[in-house]
Protein backbone atom coordinates (compact mmCIF):
# COMPACT_ATOMS: atom_id res chain seq x y z
CA UNK A 1 0.00 0.00 0.00
CA UNK A 2 0.83 3.97 0.12
CA UNK A 3 0.65 6.89 2.20
CA UNK A 4 0.77 10.48 0.57
CA UNK A 5 3.28 12.51 1.70
CA UNK A 6 1.81 15.94 1.24
CA UNK A 7 5.02 17.61 -0.57
CA UNK A 8 6.47 17.04 -3.83
CA UNK A 9 10.05 15.79 -3.91
CA UNK A 10 11.97 18.64 -5.00
CA UNK A 11 10.14 22.17 -5.30
CA UNK A 12 8.20 23.05 -8.57
CA UNK A 13 7.90 26.94 -8.09
CA UNK A 14 7.24 28.47 -12.33
CA UNK A 15 6.52 32.63 -12.34
CA UNK A 16 6.41 32.82 -15.53
CA UNK A 17 3.44 30.73 -18.14
CA UNK A 18 4.64 28.64 -21.34
CA UNK A 19 2.51 26.84 -22.72
CA UNK A 20 4.69 25.59 -25.54
CA UNK A 21 6.78 24.51 -22.66
CA UNK A 22 4.13 22.54 -21.00
CA UNK A 23 3.33 20.62 -24.27
CA UNK A 24 6.77 19.39 -24.24
CA UNK A 25 7.55 18.42 -21.04
CA UNK A 26 3.70 16.62 -20.77
CA UNK A 27 5.77 13.77 -22.62
CA UNK A 28 7.44 12.96 -19.31
CA UNK A 29 3.97 12.58 -17.97
CA UNK A 30 1.85 10.40 -20.42
CA UNK A 31 4.71 10.16 -22.95
CA UNK A 32 6.53 6.33 -24.34
CA UNK A 33 9.38 7.32 -21.76
CA UNK A 34 7.82 9.13 -19.20
CA UNK A 35 7.25 9.22 -15.39
CA UNK A 36 3.90 6.44 -15.22
CA UNK A 37 5.28 4.21 -17.88
CA UNK A 38 8.14 4.13 -15.58
CA UNK A 39 5.87 3.85 -12.82
CA UNK A 40 3.97 1.07 -14.07
CA UNK A 41 6.61 -1.00 -15.47
CA UNK A 42 8.44 -1.34 -11.82
CA UNK A 43 5.60 -1.58 -9.95
CA UNK A 44 4.30 -4.64 -12.55
CA UNK A 45 7.70 -6.33 -12.79
CA UNK A 46 8.43 -6.76 -9.12
CA UNK A 47 5.98 -9.88 -8.54
CA UNK A 48 7.73 -11.75 -10.46
CA UNK A 49 11.07 -10.57 -9.87
CA UNK A 50 13.92 -12.75 -7.58
CA UNK A 51 16.40 -11.83 -5.11
CA UNK A 52 15.70 -9.71 -2.05
CA UNK A 53 17.68 -6.63 -3.34
CA UNK A 54 16.38 -6.39 -6.99
CA UNK A 55 12.60 -6.43 -5.33
CA UNK A 56 13.37 -3.88 -3.23
CA UNK A 57 14.70 -1.73 -5.98
CA UNK A 58 12.21 -2.29 -8.72
CA UNK A 59 9.35 -1.84 -5.36
CA UNK A 60 10.95 1.63 -4.22
CA UNK A 61 12.14 2.75 -7.61
CA UNK A 62 8.49 2.51 -9.37
CA UNK A 63 7.67 4.46 -5.69
CA UNK A 64 9.69 7.34 -6.19
CA UNK A 65 8.15 7.56 -10.00
CA UNK A 66 5.19 8.43 -8.78
CA UNK A 67 6.62 11.52 -7.43
CA UNK A 68 8.12 12.21 -10.19
CA UNK A 69 5.40 12.21 -12.05
CA UNK A 70 3.51 14.23 -9.61
CA UNK A 71 6.81 16.83 -10.05
CA UNK A 72 5.92 17.09 -14.18
CA UNK A 73 1.86 17.49 -13.40
CA UNK A 74 2.63 20.22 -11.73
CA UNK A 75 5.89 21.60 -14.25
CA UNK A 76 2.59 21.66 -16.80
CA UNK A 77 0.18 23.02 -14.55
CA UNK A 78 1.89 26.15 -13.75
CA UNK A 79 3.15 26.60 -16.91
CA UNK A 80 -0.18 26.72 -18.31
CA UNK A 81 -2.39 28.25 -15.39
CA UNK A 82 -1.75 31.70 -16.21
CA UNK A 83 -1.94 31.72 -19.81
CA UNK A 84 -4.35 33.38 -21.88
CA UNK A 85 -6.18 32.18 -24.79
CA UNK A 86 -3.98 34.06 -27.44
CA UNK A 87 -0.58 32.94 -25.49
CA UNK A 88 -2.47 29.33 -26.04
CA UNK A 89 -3.03 29.86 -30.04
CA UNK A 90 0.33 31.02 -30.69
CA UNK A 91 2.34 28.69 -29.14
CA UNK A 92 1.01 25.91 -31.58
CA UNK A 93 -1.02 23.92 -28.17
CA UNK A 94 -4.52 24.81 -29.57
CA UNK A 95 -5.34 21.04 -30.37
CA UNK A 96 -4.73 19.85 -26.66
CA UNK A 97 -6.51 23.24 -25.15
CA UNK A 98 -9.76 22.07 -27.15
CA UNK A 99 -9.44 18.82 -26.01
CA UNK A 100 -8.43 18.94 -21.98
CA UNK A 101 -8.48 23.00 -21.16
CA UNK A 102 -5.71 23.70 -18.78
CA UNK A 103 -5.88 20.28 -17.85
CA UNK A 104 -3.24 17.45 -17.18
CA UNK A 105 -4.05 14.17 -18.96
CA UNK A 106 -1.32 11.54 -19.57
CA UNK A 107 -0.38 11.53 -23.15
CA UNK A 108 2.99 12.34 -25.03
CA UNK A 109 4.32 15.67 -26.66
CA UNK A 110 2.84 14.52 -29.69
CA UNK A 111 -0.80 14.12 -28.11
CA UNK A 112 -1.10 10.10 -28.44
CA UNK A 113 -2.64 8.56 -24.95
CA UNK A 114 -0.93 6.90 -22.58
CA UNK A 115 -0.19 3.14 -23.52
CA UNK A 116 1.63 0.47 -21.90
CA UNK A 117 2.41 -0.81 -25.61
CA UNK A 118 6.02 1.29 -24.43
CA UNK A 119 6.56 -0.92 -21.79
CA UNK A 120 7.40 -4.67 -20.46
CA UNK A 121 6.90 -7.33 -18.18
CA UNK A 122 8.41 -10.36 -20.15
CA UNK A 123 8.88 -12.83 -16.37
CA UNK A 124 12.98 -12.88 -17.46
CA UNK A 125 14.40 -11.37 -14.40
CA UNK A 126 17.22 -10.81 -16.29
CA UNK A 127 15.44 -9.23 -19.60
CA UNK A 128 13.29 -7.34 -17.44
CA UNK A 129 16.15 -5.28 -15.25
CA UNK A 130 17.87 -4.69 -18.47
CA UNK A 131 14.60 -2.70 -19.93
CA UNK A 132 14.76 -1.23 -16.98
CA UNK A 133 18.02 0.13 -17.72
CA UNK A 134 17.27 0.70 -21.08
CA UNK A 135 14.36 2.76 -19.31
CA UNK A 136 16.12 5.22 -17.16
CA UNK A 137 18.42 5.74 -20.59
CA UNK A 138 15.71 6.28 -22.92
CA UNK A 139 14.10 8.82 -20.02
CA UNK A 140 17.74 10.41 -19.68
CA UNK A 141 17.89 11.38 -22.96
CA UNK A 142 14.48 13.13 -22.43
CA UNK A 143 15.09 15.44 -20.24
CA UNK A 144 18.65 16.65 -22.10
CA UNK A 145 16.17 17.20 -24.93
CA UNK A 146 13.34 19.07 -22.64
CA UNK A 147 16.39 21.17 -21.33
CA UNK A 148 17.72 21.50 -24.62
CA UNK A 149 13.97 23.37 -25.16
CA UNK A 150 14.13 25.67 -21.59
CA UNK A 151 15.06 28.82 -21.10
CA UNK A 152 14.25 29.76 -17.67
CA UNK A 153 15.85 28.52 -14.42
CA UNK A 154 12.57 27.46 -12.91
CA UNK A 155 11.63 24.97 -15.31
CA UNK A 156 15.72 24.04 -15.80
CA UNK A 157 15.44 23.28 -12.11
CA UNK A 158 13.39 20.30 -11.85
CA UNK A 159 14.59 19.05 -14.55
CA UNK A 160 18.48 18.57 -14.37
CA UNK A 161 17.03 17.24 -10.52
CA UNK A 162 14.71 14.76 -12.50
CA UNK A 163 17.64 14.08 -14.72
CA UNK A 164 19.92 13.02 -12.11
CA UNK A 165 17.66 10.54 -10.69
CA UNK A 166 17.93 8.64 -14.26
CA UNK A 167 21.45 8.32 -13.85
CA UNK A 168 21.16 7.23 -9.81
CA UNK A 169 18.41 4.72 -10.91
CA UNK A 170 20.45 3.17 -13.54
CA UNK A 171 23.13 3.02 -11.09
CA UNK A 172 20.97 0.79 -9.05
CA UNK A 173 19.51 -1.37 -11.88
CA UNK A 174 22.30 -2.32 -12.86
CA UNK A 175 23.68 -3.52 -9.04
CA UNK A 176 20.29 -5.29 -9.10
CA UNK A 177 21.25 -7.05 -12.31
CA UNK A 178 24.31 -8.04 -10.48
CA UNK A 179 22.74 -9.82 -7.46
CA UNK A 180 20.00 -11.99 -10.24
CA UNK A 181 23.08 -12.90 -12.36
CA UNK A 182 25.22 -13.98 -9.15
CA UNK A 183 22.26 -15.78 -7.47
CA UNK A 184 21.07 -17.52 -11.25
CA UNK A 185 24.78 -18.88 -11.84
CA UNK A 186 25.40 -20.31 -8.92
CA UNK A 187 21.64 -22.43 -8.54
CA UNK A 188 22.61 -23.14 -12.00
CA UNK A 189 26.14 -24.81 -10.49
CA UNK A 190 24.18 -26.42 -7.78
CA UNK A 191 21.80 -28.04 -10.06
CA UNK A 192 24.56 -29.52 -12.42
CA UNK A 193 26.22 -30.99 -9.91
CA UNK A 194 23.12 -32.65 -8.35
CA UNK A 195 22.49 -33.62 -11.83
CA UNK A 196 25.82 -35.61 -11.41
CA UNK B 1 12.40 28.70 11.47
CA UNK B 2 9.90 30.09 8.98
CA UNK B 3 7.32 27.34 6.98
CA UNK B 4 9.61 27.97 3.98
CA UNK B 5 12.57 27.40 5.67
CA UNK B 6 11.39 24.36 7.42
CA UNK B 7 10.27 22.62 4.45
CA UNK B 8 13.55 23.16 2.43
CA UNK B 9 15.31 21.78 5.30
CA UNK B 10 12.86 18.38 5.70
CA UNK B 11 12.61 18.52 1.97
CA UNK B 12 16.51 18.25 1.82
CA UNK B 13 16.49 15.37 4.79
CA UNK B 14 13.68 13.22 2.99
CA UNK B 15 15.66 13.44 -0.17
CA UNK B 16 18.70 12.15 1.30
CA UNK B 17 16.79 9.39 3.19
CA UNK B 18 15.53 8.11 -0.12
CA UNK B 19 18.60 8.54 -1.72
CA UNK B 20 20.47 6.26 0.51
CA UNK B 21 17.69 3.72 1.18
CA UNK B 22 18.07 2.94 -2.73
CA UNK B 23 21.20 2.53 -2.06
CA UNK B 24 21.30 0.46 0.88
CA UNK B 25 18.62 -1.84 -1.27
CA UNK B 26 21.95 -2.91 -2.59
CA UNK B 27 24.36 -2.36 -0.12
CA UNK B 28 22.18 -4.10 2.62
CA UNK B 29 25.81 -4.98 4.88
CA UNK B 30 27.63 -1.18 4.32
CA UNK B 31 27.36 -0.83 8.39
CA UNK B 32 28.74 3.17 7.84
CA UNK B 33 25.62 3.65 5.47
CA UNK B 34 23.54 2.12 7.94
CA UNK B 35 24.91 4.50 10.57
CA UNK B 36 24.25 7.86 8.66
CA UNK B 37 21.11 6.63 7.30
CA UNK B 38 19.29 5.75 11.22
CA UNK B 39 20.86 9.07 12.07
CA UNK B 40 19.10 11.56 9.37
CA UNK B 41 16.11 9.09 10.05
CA UNK B 42 16.08 10.53 13.46
CA UNK B 43 16.36 14.40 12.59
CA UNK B 44 13.77 13.98 9.81
CA UNK B 45 11.57 12.45 12.09
CA UNK B 46 11.78 15.23 14.82
CA UNK B 47 11.88 18.11 12.27
CA UNK B 48 8.18 16.36 10.69
CA UNK B 49 6.95 16.48 13.98
CA UNK B 50 7.80 20.09 14.80
CA UNK B 51 6.37 21.01 11.01
CA UNK B 52 2.97 19.28 11.22
CA UNK B 53 2.56 21.09 14.89
CA UNK B 54 3.08 24.46 13.13
CA UNK B 55 1.83 24.43 9.84
CA UNK B 56 -0.42 21.37 9.79
CA UNK B 57 -0.55 17.67 7.94
CA UNK B 58 1.89 16.22 5.93
CA UNK B 59 1.51 12.78 6.54
CA UNK B 60 -1.80 10.93 6.63
CA UNK B 61 -2.37 9.20 9.65
CA UNK B 62 -0.79 12.24 12.13
CA UNK B 63 -2.53 14.42 14.68
CA UNK B 64 -4.80 16.87 13.29
CA UNK B 65 -5.99 20.17 15.46
CA UNK B 66 -9.65 21.60 14.96
CA UNK B 67 -10.94 21.67 12.10
CA UNK B 68 -9.67 18.85 10.27
CA UNK B 69 -6.37 20.40 8.91
CA UNK B 70 -5.67 17.49 5.94
CA UNK B 71 -7.98 20.00 3.20
CA UNK B 72 -6.01 22.62 3.87
CA UNK B 73 -4.68 25.02 0.75
CA UNK B 74 -2.20 25.08 -0.96
CA UNK B 75 -1.66 21.54 -2.21
CA UNK B 76 2.09 20.81 -3.43
CA UNK B 77 1.12 21.24 -7.29
CA UNK B 78 0.34 25.00 -6.25
CA UNK B 79 2.58 27.65 -6.84
CA UNK B 80 2.35 28.59 -3.07
CA UNK B 81 3.06 26.02 -2.04
CA UNK B 82 6.80 25.50 -2.90
CA UNK B 83 9.39 27.29 -1.73
CA UNK B 84 12.64 28.36 -3.02
CA UNK B 85 15.85 26.48 -3.38
CA UNK B 86 18.35 28.85 -2.65
CA UNK B 87 19.16 28.77 1.17
CA UNK B 88 21.66 27.30 3.99
CA UNK B 89 22.81 24.11 4.20
CA UNK B 90 22.19 23.93 7.96
CA UNK C 1 34.61 18.05 -8.43
CA UNK C 2 31.51 19.69 -7.47
CA UNK C 3 31.15 22.16 -4.54
CA UNK C 4 30.37 21.34 -1.42
CA UNK C 5 31.91 17.41 -0.98
CA UNK C 6 31.29 17.19 2.68
CA UNK C 7 30.15 14.56 4.87
CA UNK C 8 27.81 15.00 7.51
CA UNK C 9 29.08 12.52 9.51
CA UNK C 10 32.51 11.28 10.34
CA UNK C 11 33.33 9.23 7.40
CA UNK C 12 37.31 9.44 6.20
CA UNK C 13 37.89 12.49 3.83
CA UNK C 14 37.56 11.12 -0.22
CA UNK C 15 40.59 9.98 -1.25
CA UNK C 16 41.06 7.13 1.23
CA UNK C 17 37.89 5.37 0.31
CA UNK C 18 37.80 4.66 -3.46
CA UNK C 19 33.49 4.81 -4.14
CA UNK C 20 33.26 2.07 -6.52
CA UNK C 21 34.10 -1.39 -7.29
CA UNK C 22 37.05 -1.12 -10.00
CA UNK C 23 37.68 -4.75 -11.04
CA UNK C 24 34.60 -7.60 -11.73
CA UNK C 25 35.49 -10.90 -11.75
CA UNK C 26 34.37 -14.25 -13.75
CA UNK C 27 32.62 -11.77 -16.55
CA UNK C 28 31.14 -13.49 -18.88
CA UNK C 29 30.15 -12.54 -22.79
CA UNK C 30 26.78 -11.43 -23.90
CA UNK C 31 26.16 -10.15 -19.86
CA UNK C 32 25.95 -6.45 -18.89
CA UNK C 33 27.86 -5.39 -15.76
CA UNK C 34 27.76 -2.10 -13.79
CA UNK C 35 30.49 -1.68 -10.93
CA UNK C 36 29.14 -1.45 -8.14
CA UNK C 37 28.85 1.61 -6.01
CA UNK C 38 30.83 2.19 -2.64
CA UNK C 39 29.59 5.52 -0.50
CA UNK C 40 32.52 7.19 0.33
CA UNK C 41 31.90 11.37 0.80
CA UNK C 42 28.00 12.35 0.50
CA UNK C 43 27.03 15.97 -0.22
CA UNK C 44 25.12 17.65 2.69
CA UNK C 45 21.35 17.31 2.47
CA UNK C 46 20.26 20.67 0.98
CA UNK C 47 23.50 20.09 -2.17
CA UNK C 48 22.33 17.02 -2.25
CA UNK C 49 18.88 17.79 -3.34
CA UNK C 50 19.73 20.24 -5.49
CA UNK C 51 22.00 17.83 -7.13
CA UNK C 52 19.60 15.36 -7.63
CA UNK C 53 21.75 12.79 -6.06
CA UNK C 54 23.76 12.89 -2.49
CA UNK C 55 26.73 10.57 -4.26
CA UNK C 56 29.11 13.07 -5.64
CA UNK C 57 30.47 10.24 -7.63
CA UNK C 58 27.12 9.95 -9.72
CA UNK C 59 26.81 13.56 -10.15
CA UNK C 60 26.72 14.85 -13.18
CA UNK C 61 27.62 11.71 -15.29
CA UNK C 62 27.19 11.50 -19.22
CA UNK C 63 25.52 14.61 -20.55
CA UNK C 64 28.04 16.36 -22.69
CA UNK C 65 30.06 13.78 -23.81
CA UNK C 66 26.91 11.80 -24.52
CA UNK C 67 25.79 10.79 -28.37
CA UNK C 68 22.82 12.58 -29.39
CA UNK C 69 23.45 15.90 -27.46
CA UNK C 70 22.88 19.17 -29.46
CA UNK C 71 24.89 22.22 -29.70
CA UNK C 72 22.76 23.84 -27.00
CA UNK C 73 23.54 22.15 -23.64
CA UNK C 74 21.61 22.86 -20.79
CA UNK C 75 24.19 24.60 -19.00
Amino acid sequence: MWMYDKKLEFPVKIKKPDPRMANLILTQYGGPDGELGASVRYLSQRFSMITPEAKATLNDIGTEELAHLEMIGTMVRQLTQNASIKEIEDSGVAAYYVEHDKAVYPAGASGVPFSAAALQSKGDPITDLTEDMAAEQKARSTYEYLLNMADDPDVIGPLKFLREREIVHFQRFGESLRYVQDYLENRKRFSTANIK
Amino acid sequence: MSRDEMLRKLSALDFYIIDLHLYLNTHPDDKEAIMKYNAVVKEAQTLRQEFQEQYGMLTAGSVTKYPWQWIENPWPWQYQFNFDLAGEDR
Amino acid sequence: MNADYQTITNIPAAGSCIPQETVINDVKLAHAYVPFQKMCATYMPLEGLRQGTIFPPLANLYGRQSIGMGENMYE
